[in-house]
């Protein structure tokens, strides 16, 4: 069984098909929560935020949420890339460019969220 | 060479579910684009209060209020027609009469949803305190 998944022409789509379902699941928890975050963006001071990102439970799920949005973003919008941009090289250079904004979103991210948890270092 | 190329949406007549089908793919599209002005306020919350606090003010105006509620609903469809396409993918609810129910079902919760958090932010806020905000 294993020789045939590895083998079948369906293998990537398998793959794909999986990792687009876990992340979907993984993101429906965190949705509700996240949502219930930001509906407080309007009233939302500096010295408040700081506070609650320096929550390691905030920091935590705030991380997660943002990994695996942006790694089920990367399956959705490669979905619609490929139905909707008919010419192969444009549509290699489409996919490419989209996973390209998305890793400096996610590094961007990371890299903010560390530091405003840890603000003494560099 | 010209080949014909798929999806040739523009010669059906779209039923109630495909609509719901397509808006998967542009609320997704669009929720993105909330994600990455999400990050870009963790971003100045970095370099400072006053950078935060300006792009801050900007939700904090009618327009910013309304398209931030507009991308929660969004999230929210987005979600709940996920959860129809976990249902589809094992196999159920592809009769005539599931599919009709089942559209009712996904944009009642997903405007009640919404409806219910936007109420539940902006009325007493010790029934929030758990996230710490």
């Amino acid at each position: 069984m294993k020789t045939v998944h590895k083998t079948s022409a369906g293998s990537a789509a398998t793959t794909h098909w999986w990792r687009q379902r876990l992340s979907a699941l993984i993101l429906l928890p965190l949705t509700l929560w996240f949502i219930l975050c930001i509906a407080q963006l309007p009233s939302l001071t500096h010295a408040a935020f700081l506070e609650w990102i320096r929550n390691l439970w905030n920091a935590t799920a705030l991380s997660l949420f943002l990994i695996v949005s942006i790694f089920h973003a990367v399956l959705g919008l490669e979905v619609v890339i490929e139905d909707y941009v008919h010419d192969i090289k444009k549509r290699q250079t489409t996919l490419k460019l989209m996973r390209f904004i998305l890793l400096l979103t996610e590094s961007a991210a990371i890299l903010a969220i560390l530091k405003l948890v840890f603000p003494e270092t560099p | 060479m010209q080949r014909p190329i798929s999806p040739h949406l523009q010669v059906y007549r779209l039923p109630l579910t495909a609509i719901l089908s397509i808006s998967h793919r542009i609320t997704g599209t669009l929720l993105v684009v909330g994600l990455m002005f999400y990050v870009g306020l963790l971003t100045t919350a970095v370099l400072g209060a006053d950078y935060f606090t300006a792009l801050q003010k900007t939700v904090a105006t009618i327009p910013g209020q309304t398209l931030l509620w507009i991308w929660i609903y969004a999230l929210l469809f987005h979600a709940c027609h996920g959860i129809r396409h976990i249902l589809w993918d094992s196999i159920r609810g592809f009769s005539r009469d599931q599919l009709f129910r089942h559209n009712m079902i996904e944009l009642a919760l997903s405007v009640g949803l919404t409806v219910a958090l936007f109420l539940l932010t902006h009325g007493s806020s010790s029934a929030l305190s758990w996230v710490g905000l």
